[in-house]
């Protein structure tokens, strides 16, 4: 399969890369890493006519402490996260998520974090050959009038397939945007809009350059899990992200985040306050499944290789063990 | 087992081909780079069922760099089919498409941008139809026929009837009846299909591809091309693996055949990996439901079984895939009384064909229904298989004799070695430990099948080249042949040469599918090997004053018995014998004895194959209940090869048999629809394992030395491949206590059964039976 012909750039100052982003505007795409863009160039599910690559903003791939934050650039590839000191002493939950992606010589080496924060929503309907989609027929993201997974959606339904997605918006990750107005910050939950054709909140000038963490005042309690076929090279099933603080023995905050279930990770923010003050208990637990259930029912439609009905019922399982996992893990 | 005759053979040593493959100096057929070459490109129908009412090539055509356009009108209909009676796919579609993927067109252009931009400009005018894509209703009164000849979409019916079943059925303590169904799997053969065709002023046409038998390949084309035989040449080239896969015939060596022919320039193809998945050909998916009886020992004494096989478009391996399931299953259990209807039924999806793991849902069910019973009468898994299982000198329900059979051993073996009795009577939760049990053929006449031949010629400096029909496909067959020879000739295996599966060079052979190319290859090599040596010993005698009858050769040199220091060097005899105008050259042939009239729907008895093995698996698995999904231990597996040639190479069949049968086969590799379109035709969407979920793999090898194999030898690998997908279905079952019926298990079904457990001894979900089909007519 061959690419299809578009412009390339590889600008050498970020300044350089929104001059190029605002010309080309929504017809210009990011390439950083390519891990997934390449292929959905090759299958022609996108068509830009302008790829700029950031492989030459040195500046994007550094990983530096802030103030009371962690400052990854969105260039940083996955393996120089996960190994990164700060990362492990302070995130061992986003070194987690990073190993569960794709296989370590191909993704992890040339996939960026910023590129996976990004990662087009995928679909069984959208993520497929131009062939095959002549075939069925076009989607609402490939110019269609209809979903090919929800005949009466409204928009798109693909799924957020990230590791990092939902761990990202489980610490309160803080995304600086820059674009041609200058930067912006914008939070990690909010960068997803939930609808898959334009899944992200970035502006055709925009390019994501940062991910900020704050560093917790208090030891945090943290766990990630995913649910996938296959032990490497696959996208989850469905995964979920929980991150705590205690005071004393009991939550002092509490953040869970289910997501491979819609466009967007979802942050069960009911808990966020009814789980204040209290112990871990297996009714806490419990408490937190029903949440995940409640929450992803309306979202998971079947447009993945597991039914609906099943990725319902292990959001709430997902949701159930990272609870579990953070709240009685020992807190770093 | 090492045989101290043997100074090679018996022993664990690199397989020829490994180091290339691994350096990457191993060229495919996609490496392969001929001058003036052109890109060929098939354009494929989206449809699943539609009429073709025009098509328009005429802008395709005027593009700049494109050399030859061809649809239909070119090859007047021309069908391909394995047997005159299966011939119903057009190697290109003429007036109808039958599936996502048949092919309608094709383009040879310079390169691959233009025949892409070229195929965009051929339109064409379908009329949709409706399809059926499952066999139920395929074969419903009033479905759309998608062969007008085929009334009810039956493309293939099997009966076989043995002994008096119903008279039997009187005489059983328990009789249960139990459906099973599985998927369609892949094969996923790590190269994807590529074709280089080369057409010559002199009209003679040279072909690459990866192919499970050039010379059975040569013969198709040379028909469908009206290019005589001599004129069509199959060339030798690495392949990436066949698993059942590259047996068949496919329009695309035909198609880039014919855009050769008109380009008059070599043309090469290569397909995608979701043309791979969708226009090569799948396994079949498939329900059976079986209905055994037993006596109170558990015998079975009855048994009656449907199979519908879900054949996609075509007939392709038809009639052999239809009844290969019950044949397997015939040779491993000892059956008096015994029904088998099997009907392979067209739908409008891709085209099935033989898998290396062909008839899971027959297989498994087999061996699930075998465990309920056990459990209903008391007994083990074991003493219920040790009861039924075949034993030497025996003939299987259909009439083969069987001399050579180790099972009973294999199971044995494999019980005591993963300590089955004492994990199945002392359960931990959630851990099962299962087996399963098969058996394979070494070869079958496919009507006018013949043997093999190979010659062997010498160097100057004492070396060999072997000439043999032989084709390697990944399983080792290179190597094989060459430790055979260098075993015979006792000339070291990097002084040997092989020149293998080039028609026009090599003598024909049977083809590397049914697993005959040890049985009949390997013996048609040491024939070869034996007759040069005779020669060899003949000069070697009049030199040493020796009878050869005394001599023997090794390390490149003859001696007399016990006085290997007053050797003559190889290259001295070579030397002499050509000085003396007797140059020596070995021949050998191995036709395999078995009933050529059997034929698989007309006369589906008589001796099927000349040899079988038999194979043992026991899996350990331990299930997750909240999510369904599986980890495998321990898998131990025993299989008798006759003879391991290559300790080594047959371990690493069994490995892989493991990784194909019961890790991907059993576990998570399906296709999934919609409406006659696949949704996951490439490797990220079909979960084959990786090395990361394998379990740890015990492997037992018994040797029953077969009288006729070589060296006593058989098949490696095929029934553990074979017997895997049982083991861990009645293992995950033992972990639940729940009878699977639905294959393969994914974590979704087995959370689906968890959820919805039933009560008592049934199958975990309520399938529609396949019934015996009554015919109108």
């Amino acid at each position: 399969m061959r690419l299809p012909a578009f412009d390339y750039y590889s600008p050498t100052s970020i300044e350089n890369a929104i001059q190029i982003k605002n010309e080309f505007g929504g017809s210009a795409v990011i390439l950083a890493g390519g891990t997934d863009l390449i292929v959905n160039l090759k299958n022609r599910v996108i068509a830009p006519s302008v790829v700029i690559s950031l492989k030459n903003l040195r500046e994007l791939r550094k990983i530096d402490l802030a103030g009371d934050s962690l400052v990854i650039g969105a260039g940083a590839s996955l393996s120089q996260v996960a190994c990164n000191e700060n990362v492990q002493r302070h995130f061992p939950i986003l070194v987690d998520a990073i190993k569960h992606i794709g296989a370590p010589s191909i993704q992890r080496h040339r996939g960026s974090i910023g590129g996976n924060l990004c990662l087009n929503p995928r679909c069984l309907f959208y993520n497929q050959s131009f062939f095959w989609r002549k075939g069925k027929g076009s989607c609402l993201r490939t110019g269609g009038k209809t979903c090919l997974a929800l005949e009466k959606a409204e928009s798109c339904q693909a799924i957020c397939s990230a590791d990092t997605a939902p761990v990202i918006v489980a610490l309160s990750g803080q995304l600086t945007i820059v674009g041609r107005a200058g930067s912006r910050s914008c939070s990690a939950q909010e960068f997803f809009t939930g609808k898959g054709e334009t899944p992200f909140n970035l502006g055709p000038d925009e390019i994501l350059t940062e991910i900020r963490i704050p560093i917790p005042w208090a030891p945090i309690s943290s766990s990630y899990k995913r649910l996938s076929y296959r032990s490497a090279i696959d996208f989850p099933v469905i995964n979920a992200a929980c991150v705590a603080t205690f005071e004393q023995e009991k939550i002092f905050r509490f953040r869970l985040v289910v997501s491979a279930a819609g466009p967007a990770p979802i942050t069960l923010k009911d808990l966020e306050s009814t789980f204040i003050g209290r112990e871990p208990s297996q009714e806490l637990f419990s408490e937190a499944e029903q949440a995940a259930v409640r929450a992803v029912e309306g979202i998971v439609v079947d447009n993945s290789i597991a039914s609906k009905q099943y990725r319902v019922k292990m959001a709430g399982v997902m949701a159930r063990r990272v609870t579990q996992s953070a709240l009685t893990a020992s807190r770093r | 087992m090492a045989n101290p005759d043997y100074h090679l053979i018996g022993k664990s040593l690199p397989r020829i081909d490994s180091a290339p493959k691994v350096s990457g100096e191993a060229l495919f057929t996609g490496d392969l780079n001929l001058p003036r070459m052109l890109v060929g490109k098939i354009l494929r129908s989206p449809y699943t069922h539609a009429l073709i009412k025009t098509i328009d090539i005429s802008k395709a055509k005027a593009l700049k760099g494109v050399h030859a356009v061809i649809t239909g009108q070119d090859t007047a209909g021309e069908k391909w089919g394995v047997f005159k009676y299966t011939r119903d796919q057009q190697l290109l579609c003429v007036d109808k498409v039958r599936y996502v993927g048949d092919e309608v067109a094709a383009v040879a252009a310079v390169d691959e941008e233009t025949a892409d931009e070229a195929l965009d400009l051929i339109s064409v005018e379908y009329e949709e139809l409706p399809g059926v894509f499952d066999c139920f209703s395929a074969i419903a009164p009033g479905a759309p026929v998608i062969h007008d000849s085929h009334p009810r979409n039956i493309n293939v019916a099997v009966k076989i009837e043995v002994g008096d079943v119903e008279e039997a059925f009187k005489k059983c303590s328990i009789i249960r009846e139990d459906t099973f169904a599985a998927d369609e799997d892949s094969y996923f053969m790590m190269e994807p299909y590529a074709v280089v065709a080369n057409y010559r002023s002199d009209g003679s046409i040279e072909i690459w591809m990866p192919n499970a038998s050039p010379h059975t390949k040569a013969k198709a084309l040379s028909n469908a091309l009206r290019i005589p035989l001599t004129k069509v040449i199959a060339r030798k080239i690495t392949i990436g693996g066949a698993f059942g896969g590259r047996s068949d015939v496919f329009p695309a060596e035909f198609i880039t055949c014919l855009l050769s022919i008109k380009s008059k320039r070599p043309v090469k193809v290569v397909y995608t990996r979701e043309e791979n998945s969708i226009a090569t050909r799948m396994g079949h998916a498939m329900t059976t439901t079986i209905k055994t009886g037993v006596d109170k020992e558990g015998r079975v004494l009855a048994r009656d079984i449907v199979s519908y096989l879900d054949g996609g478009a075509y007939s392709s391996t038809g009639p052999i895939a239809t009844s290969v399931p019950f044949l397997c299953h015939e040779q491993t259990y000892r059956l008096e009384n015994v029904r088998f209807h099997g009907y392979r039924i067209y739908t409008n999806k891709p085209v099935r064909g033989m898998i290396r793991i062909h008839g899971r849902s027959f297989a498994c069910g087999i061996d699930t229904q075998l465990d309920m019973i056990a459990q209903e009468l008391g007994i083990d898994p074991i003493t219920i298989r040790l009861k039924n299982a075949r034993r030497p000198g025996e003939t299987t329900a259909t009439g083969s004799y069987v001399s050579s059979c180790g099972l009973v051993e294999c199971i044995e073996k494999t019980a005591a070695k993963s300590d089955f009795i004492n994990k199945f009577n002392n359960k931990k939760p959630f851990h099962g430990i299962g087996i399963g049990i098969n058996s394979v053929q070494t070869g079958f006449p496919l009507g006018i099948r013949g043997g093999s031949q190979a010659l062997i010629k010498f160097h100057e400096d004492g070396g060999a080249t072997v000439i043999s029909g032989v084709v390697d496909n990944g399983q080792g067959n290179d190597n094989m042949l060459v430790q055979i020879a260098a075993e015979e000739l006792g000339i070291p295996v990097e002084e040997i040469r092989l020149i293998s599966a080039d028609t026009e060079i090599t003598p024909t052979d049977a083809g590397s599918y049914s697993m005959i190319s040890t049985f009949g290859g390997g013996n048609a090599v040491k024939r070869a090997a034996a007759d040069a040596r005779r020669q060899i010993f003949e000069i070697a005698s009049e030199l040493l004053e020796a009878d050869p009858e005394d001599l023997v050769a090794k390390d490149k040199k003859i001696f007399v018995r016990g006085a290997p220091h007053a050797g003559i060097p190889m290259e001295k005899i070579i030397r002499k014998s050509l000085l003396i105008g007797r140059p020596i050259m070995g021949t050998g042939s191995f036709s395999p004895e078995v009933d050529q009239r059997r034929e698989w729907v007309s006369n589906p008895r008589g001796q099927l194959s000349q040899a079988f093995s038999f194979g043992a698996t026991v899996a350990e698995v331990e299930v997750d209940p909240e999510t369904g999904t599986v980890k495998a231990h321990n898998v131990t597996c025993a299989q008798d090869c006759g003879f391991a040639l290559n300790p080594m190479v047959v371990e690493g069949q069994f490995q892989g048999g493991v990784a194909m049968g019961g890790q991907g086969g059993m576990l998570t590799e399906a296709h999934h629809w919609s409406q006659g379109h696949v949704l996951n035709p490439t490797m990220l969407e079909y979960k084959i394992p990786i090395i990361k979920d394998m379990p740890n793999i015990e492997t037992i090898i018994v040797e029953s030395i077969d009288p006729v194999g070589p060296y006593g030898a058989k098949e490696a690998g095929m029934s553990i491949a074979m017997s895997a997908a049982q083991a861990y279905a009645n293992a995950i079952g033992n972990a639940l206590g729940i009878y699977f019926n639905r294959f393969p298990l994914t974590p979704e079904r087995i959370f689906d059964a968890i959820e919805n457990r039933k009560s008592g001894i049934e199958t975990a979900w309520d399938l529609e039976p396949a019934r015996v089909i009554e015919f109108d007519k």
